[in-house]
């Protein structure tokens, strides 16, 4: 019996990762663009089933649901080679084909809307499967579709399958620049809301952080976002890793989540990679080795998310789980989990046990590497408030300007007050200061303060 | 004449000139009867009496009177003088045991008597020669025990039989007068010796030395039936009759005592020789055989001499029969040592193999022996240690070929169970699974010092012949089974491992440096083209004991014989041509083997199915068939006797990975099971999951490796893990809208409550899921990877077993499982209240925090830590011990 996860794309960044996502795993497990396995594709140890099924014809079709309220990123992916891959019924493209014009609320409204008919895609793909899992969602917290409809779906999944677990990968905007929306903050922190309370566990993509590696360490002046997405599907498919290429432990989700996340709330998770190449084979002078690469991941450049430019001497980790791909000894992850406590690169919650888990994988026999290990960081780090608090602030700047509320009153939930929007940032400035006192021994007590 | 021939000589050699000789005169004489010899052309005469001369001048005759004495003259002189004087007496000089100088002054006498004709020996009426008697007795015994010991030639009619009559009256020609005193003497003789033996001597117990050197040749060929030697209880001895003329008879009996030595020793070896029959072991049929040819070689060589003297166309006496026999006596003595040491020792009650070691532990040591004595005689081509050397071999080789057929072929042929392994009756068939442990025991103690040679490649035997073994047995059973495939058994080499043995030592042996190039061997190879090197060397070896008389040198008998080049001492040699050769069947039959469990019997899948199952390799299986049955207990506190449903639950979480199953089925052992009715108790809680076990049956020959004590120690492993599993999966699985409910109930006391609640469940999981990792990575995986390794360089069965054994071994070592000491009895004891608090975490979880009180929690709090720092101390104490180190990172982790 399976763990089946299916994938949820919601919006025009969500379906671009997703994308790029199902074309490094049909990479990584030898399917070709249109479904069919590879001939020399024999390995039968992976598990393709959490992902994919097989239609009666035997090709594989990914549990995945693609939903976009405008047809421009959705028809480029049928336009491209891997048109034939996905599961027509599972994609849904708004009859409108307006978008959600960058608005929160007119995505989450149009959520309400087309609630049935997503569901019936969504049912039929649950019940599809033996023994689901959860679900995956890619979206961004930004644009409109992704932040408005990605919420809405969130809410509405967790009371249709409570039991379910529910992963997000969610993009976070850019701050350095100014983008070209400008009410990313608004839409930003009602998304928190909705992702600290109905999701299991989020991982944070940032696009600054993003960004800036993508300059710095892939020498690339002005990164595109195919690149970056590649860098995103990377961290995607390393994150699965252990699903799909079973070991002896991490063989479900739960397994590699439950241990991440110690209350409800603090499940905003971070990443961080290693090696990074691009598609020029870059020559490298490393040596790849397990505590190498564990030590690379602590590392503040390599997360990627950006926690603002000050040192954070005071946040901490609690708790990290290393998933590391490739040819390794088993017997070396004891001794480099030895040299990390013993050197404390790693700083580590006081009020609680110093977590780190390592989950060792295989690689896919069919994508050639350069690099013998490569390893994924999934790290609860209390940092990661700075990133909540940025978007308080930027939230706080424009709330009190009143400035752009008006296509939010536009929709109903905002048609008599911006109840919701105070109440979301209410919420997340609760997240912010409980990942704050998390940092601190008094974590214990938490409790204690009026909630 | 007898007593005026005493009172002439005493009264000369008291008074006369005798006292005064001088030393170069009577050597001038000597020489000038050598030059006489010469040119009667009779060189060897020549060549003899001067050696006699030389010998006799330079020994001693007494303590007093030392080399080139006047003694000694004087007596040379007396001597000169008397053959001038040649009466018709006949004496056989006897010769001292001290080498005492031989006079050669009869071959006057030969050469007078040459052509006459003598009477037989049955009318003896003429010898009744007084001065046929002994006077020498009287002599010696006036002469201070000196023995004036002419010789003279026994010339009798040649006897066409071998048979003897007890008779042997001797033709007297009475030619010499030796002594004076016995021409002028006799009745002074009979005065002086007993009347008995006079009559003893008057009734012709005269024997000439001719006879004497017949007896002796008989004597040593074998016959009972002799006049001088008596034949009593096995034993020969020399009997009290027959006297020789000249020869005083305490020498005679001195110089005859070697032989009726040599002629006990192979009285025994012949006794053996006609005991050994075909009921008796391999071993002893060999070395009978080979005995037998030297005896063979040693009748001829008797034979040959017996002719010689028949002719008496040489001089030939007593002492040159020993002397050319001594190399023969040499090895005969060499022999009776053997005989002494080995089979002298073999009672009734010994088994085969105890005599056949120790008879081959002999014959090595004499080898040895012999090798070490440097040996400097003229002949480097045979000495002892050739024969010796050849007896050796020829002895080992049923030996050789019995372990030959073990390691080819796999069959022991041991009729007569003289080898040193034999079966245990137990494991007498091949597929009980305790065969390869047991089934070969040695039959012989002390293998390390009765077979050296041996003892070092003993190991590679066994256990080459025990996989040759299990070979053909498999062999056997697809002939049964009718499968077509019979297993290749390709054989590098059909030759018998004893003929590479042999050429191979031989070509050690006598090789030396194969670039040399003598011209000797130039000429051999010229000579015998189709002859190799090796077989040169054999035929050294064979030939020893073929060729004729060791006397009679031929001219290419050099060619035959070939010295040793010892370039090391022989045991080196002997390991070094036996090793490589044993090494190499017994690798072949090894690596044959091993190729049969991996690729017939798919020896790597079962172990691969072993480890996956009861070790969890296939993570996502078991996690799946874990997951399941933890549901189920989830609802139910019992679970059903009934395995069927385990099974649907185990083939369904099979199914994802592989479409057949390998085997594994789940079956239910109850025996340690409490049957309550109620709630299982809380300490009980955690062994819910015992009774489930997987049963992977495993056949001949697989079970060799994968044993039940393996077994059984990969069982417990698996009931261990699904423990952790479930305690794992109880955490785990714990969801936080459970006691998160609503946000709108939400108290303060509710949220403090719930908040201590994640907490510790994230302390607990945090703990329980890094000792399951431990487990998994750092133990299971890793000794995987030397396991495999293992498995990759193993070059024979046991191998493979110890490989297996210790990787089972160190996995239960690292995981404490073992509660051999105290401390790991604490951190199995800490694991399982850990254990069981999370099952009982679980439940309380379920209550819903509105049932949780405070006190509660704070109880569950305290315990937890207490056990967790305490498991931590426990660790980190083991892991400073040295021996895991490993469990340092653990410890660190917990703490």
């Amino acid at each position: 019996m399976p763990r089946e996860i299916v994938t949820l794309q919601i919006g025009q960044c969500g379906n671009q990762i997703g994308f790029e996502y199902w074309k490094q795993l049909c990479e990584e497990h030898g399917i070709r663009p249109d479904g069919i396995l590879q001939d020399f594709a024999n390995d039968g140890t992976d598990r393709k089933d959490v992902f994919f099924y097989q239609a009666d014809d035997d090709h594989y079709i990914p549990r995945a649901v693609l939903i976009d309220l405008e047809p421009r990123v959705v028809n480029s992916i049928k336009n491209s080679e891997y048109s034939n891959l996905y599961n027509p019924e599972n994609i849904y493209l708004s009859d409108h084909g307006g978008g959600a014009g960058n608005n929160w609320a007119a995505g989450f409204h149009a959520g309400e809307k087309i609630h049935e008919e997503l569901f019936d895609i969504i049912d039929r793909e649950a019940d599809g499967s033996d023994n689901l899992e959860g679900f995956m969602l890619c979206h961004s917290t930004a644009g409109g579709t992704g932040s408005g409809l990605g919420s809405y779906m969130l809410e509405r999944l967790n009371d249709r399958y409570p039991k379910k677990l529910i992963q997000t990968y969610s993009v976070f905007p850019n701050q350095d620049e100014v983008s070209d929306v400008v009410v990313q903050p608004y839409n930003t922190m009602l998304t928190l809301k909705r992702l600290t309370l109905h999701a299991d566990a989020t991982v944070v993509l940032d696009n600054t952080a993003l960004n800036t590696i993508a300059t710095e360490r892939l020498h690339i002046q002005n990164p595109s976002f195919s690149q970056i997405n590649k860098m995103v599907s990377t961290i995607m498919s390393a994150s699965t890793a252990t699903l799909r290429y079973p070991g002896y432990m991490n063989n479900d989700l739960i397994g590699l989540v439950a241990s991440l996340i110690p209350t409800p709330r603090l499940h905003f998770l971070m990443t961080g990679y290693t090696p990074l190449v691009t598609d020029q084979a870059l020559t490298s002078v490393r040596k790849t080795t397990v505590l190498d690469v564990m030590r690379r991941l602590l590392q503040p450049k390599n997360m990627m998310v950006f926690t603002g430019r000050q040192r954070m001497n005071q946040h901490c980790f609690i708790s990290i789980l290393n998933i590391i791909q490739g040819e390794i000894d088993p017997t070396q992850v004891h001794k480099s989990l030895q040299r990390i406590r013993e050197r404390k690169l790693a700083q580590f919650i006081p009020w609680g046990p110093a977590s780190i888990q390592v989950a060792l994988s295989r690689k896919s026999p069919y994508v050639p590497s350069a690099h013998r290990v490569s390893g994924l960081m999934l790290a609860n780090h209390t940092s990661i408030s700075a990133l909540f608090k940025r978007a308080s602030r930027q939230f706080d700047k424009l709330r009190k300007r009143e400035a752009f509320l008006e296509q939010f009153r536009k929709e109903d939930m905002f048609a008599e007050n911006l109840d919701e929007m105070d109440a979301s940032r209410e919420i997340v400035q609760q997240l912010t200061d409980e990942y704050e006192a998390a940092a601190t021994p008094d974590y214990l007590t938490w409790g204690e303060k009026a909630s | 004449n007898y007593e005026s021939c005493l009172e002439y000589s005493m009264s000369n050699i008291k008074y006369h000139r005798f006292l005064e000789a001088d030393g170069h005169k009577i050597e001038r004489q000597i020489s000038g009867l050598q030059d006489k010899f010469m040119i009667y052309s009779q060189p060897q005469k020549a060549q003899r009496l001067g050696e006699m001369f030389l010998q006799f001048v330079n020994n001693d005759i007494t303590e007093n009177s030392l080399a080139k004495s006047q003694v000694h003259f004087s007596l040379l002189s007396i001597i000169l003088h008397l053959s001038h004087h040649p009466i018709d007496k006949v004496y056989v000089k006897p010769k001292r045991k001290i080498l005492q100088e031989e006079q050669d002054s009869f071959n006057w006498g030969e050469f007078l008597l040459e052509g006459e004709d003598q009477p037989t020996w049955s009318s003896s009426s003429e010898e009744s020669d007084p001065e046929d008697f002994r006077p020498d007795e009287a002599e010696r015994k006036s002469l201070s025990g000196v023995n004036i010991n002419p010789v003279l030639k026994v010339i009798c009619p040649k006897h066409e039989t071998k048979t003897q009559e007890i008779n042997l009256p001797t033709a007297v020609t009475p030619y010499w007068n030796i002594n004076k005193q016995e021409y002028e003497v006799p009745k002074d003789f009979e005065r002086l010796c007993s009347l008995k033996s006079y009559k003893a001597v008057t009734n012709s117990d005269q024997l000439k030395e001719m006879h004497v050197l017949r007896e002796i040749i008989w004597l040593l060929s074998g016959h009972d039936n002799l006049f001088i030697f008596q034949y009593k209880e096995g034993f020969y001895s020399i009997s009290d009759c027959g006297d020789l003329t000249h020869i005083t008879k305490t020498s005679v009996k001195n110089s005859l005592e070697i032989f009726v030595e040599h002629a006990n020793s192979l009285k025994l070896i012949r006794l053996f020789l006609n005991s050994v029959e075909a009921q008796v072991c391999l071993t002893y049929q060999a070395f009978a055989a080979s005995l037998r040819s030297y005896i063979q070689w040693f009748d001829s060589d008797l034979l040959a001499l017996e002719s010689k003297v028949k002719s008496q166309e040489e001089i030939f006496l007593i002492c040159d029969i020993s002397k050319s026999l001594q190399f023969h006596f040499q090895v005969i003595s060499l022999l009776r040592e053997i005989y002494d040491s080995s089979l002298k020792m073999d009672q009734a009650t010994d088994t085969n193999a105890v005599k056949a070691s120790r008879l081959l532990s002999t014959l090595y040591s004499a080898v040895i022996t012999e090798s070490m004595v440097n040996n400097t005689g003229a002949d480097q081509g045979r000495t002892c240690l050739h024969v010796v050397l050849k007896l050796w071999l020829q002895s080992i080789k049923p030996y050789l070929d019995i372990c030959d057929g073990w390691i080819s072929s796999g069959t022991l042929n041991d009729r007569y169970n003289e080898w040193l392994l034999c079966h245990a009756e137990s494991f007498s068939d091949c597929r009980n699974a305790k065969f390869w442990k047991n089934a070969v025991l040695p039959a012989v103690q002390s293998i390390s010092t009765s077979l050296p040679w041996l003892d070092s490649v003993l190991g590679m035997i066994v256990i080459g012949g025990k996989s040759m073994e299990i070979i053909q047995t498999l062999n056997m059973l697809n002939r049964e089974i009718g499968v077509n495939g019979k297993i290749n058994l390709h054989q590098p080499s059909r030759q018998k491992l004893f003929e590479q043995f042999e050429n191979k030592f031989l070509s050690l042996v006598f090789g030396g440096n194969y670039n040399q190039v003598n011209p000797k061997e130039q000429k051999m190879k010229s000579l015998s083209n189709e002859q190799t090197e090796n077989e040169i060397f054999k035929n050294s070896l064979k030939l020893l004991f073929s060729t004729d008389c060791f006397t009679v040198r031929k001219e290419n008998s050099s060619k035959y014989y070939q010295g040793f080049v010892l370039k090391s001492p022989i045991p080196v040699l002997i390991k070094e041509s036996i090793s490589p050769l044993v090494q190499e069947k017994c690798e072949h039959a090894s690596s044959m083997l091993l190729e049969v469990f991996k690729t017939r019997f798919g020896l790597s899948t079962s172990l691969e199915v072993f480890h996956n199952f009861y070790l969890m390799g296939w993570g996502d299986v078991m996690h799946v068939f874990a997951t399941e049955i933890f549901k189920l207990l989830q609802h139910q506190t019992t679970l059903n006797d009934d395995p069927v449903s385990f099974n649907i639950i185990l083939q369904e979480a099979m199914a994802i990975r592989c479409s057949q199953s390998p085997g594994v089925f789940v079956s239910m052992n109850m025996d340690g099971q409490e049957q309550n009715t109620g709630l299982l108790g809380i300490h009980q809680l955690i062994h819910a999951t015992d009774f489930i076990e997987l049963q992977c049956p495993v056949e001949w020959p697989v079970n060799i490796v994968i044993t039940e004590q393996s077994m059984m120690t990969y069982k417990r492993l698996f009931s261990y893990l699904m423990r952790i599993k479930r305690a794992v999966f109880c955490l785990e699985q714990l969801n936080f809208c459970t006691i998160y409910e609503n946000e709108e109930k939400i108290s303060t006391e509710s949220n403090i409550k719930c908040h201590r609640l994640s907490l510790l469940r994230h302390k607990m999981l945090h703990l329980l899921q890094q000792w399951y990792s431990y487990i998994m990575t750092s133990v299971i995986q890793s000794e995987k990877h030397v396991f495999l390794i293992a498995m990759e360089e193993a070059q024979s069965l046991d191998d493979i077993i110890a490989a297996h054994e210790r990787f089972l071994s160190r996995v239960c070592l690292h995981c404490l499982i073992d509660e051999t000491t105290q401390a790991e009895k604490l951190v199995q004891g800490t694991m399982k209240k850990i254990l069981t608090f999370s099952i009982t975490f679980h439940m309380l979880w379920s209550l819903g925090v509105d049932n949780v009180s405070f006190d509660l929690i704070s109880k569950h709090e305290s315990d937890f830590n207490e056990c967790s720092v305490f498991l931590g101390r426990i660790l980190r104490t083991i892991a400073n011990r040295g021996s895991i180190p490993r469990l340092n990172a653990l410890a660190y982790s917990i703490l």
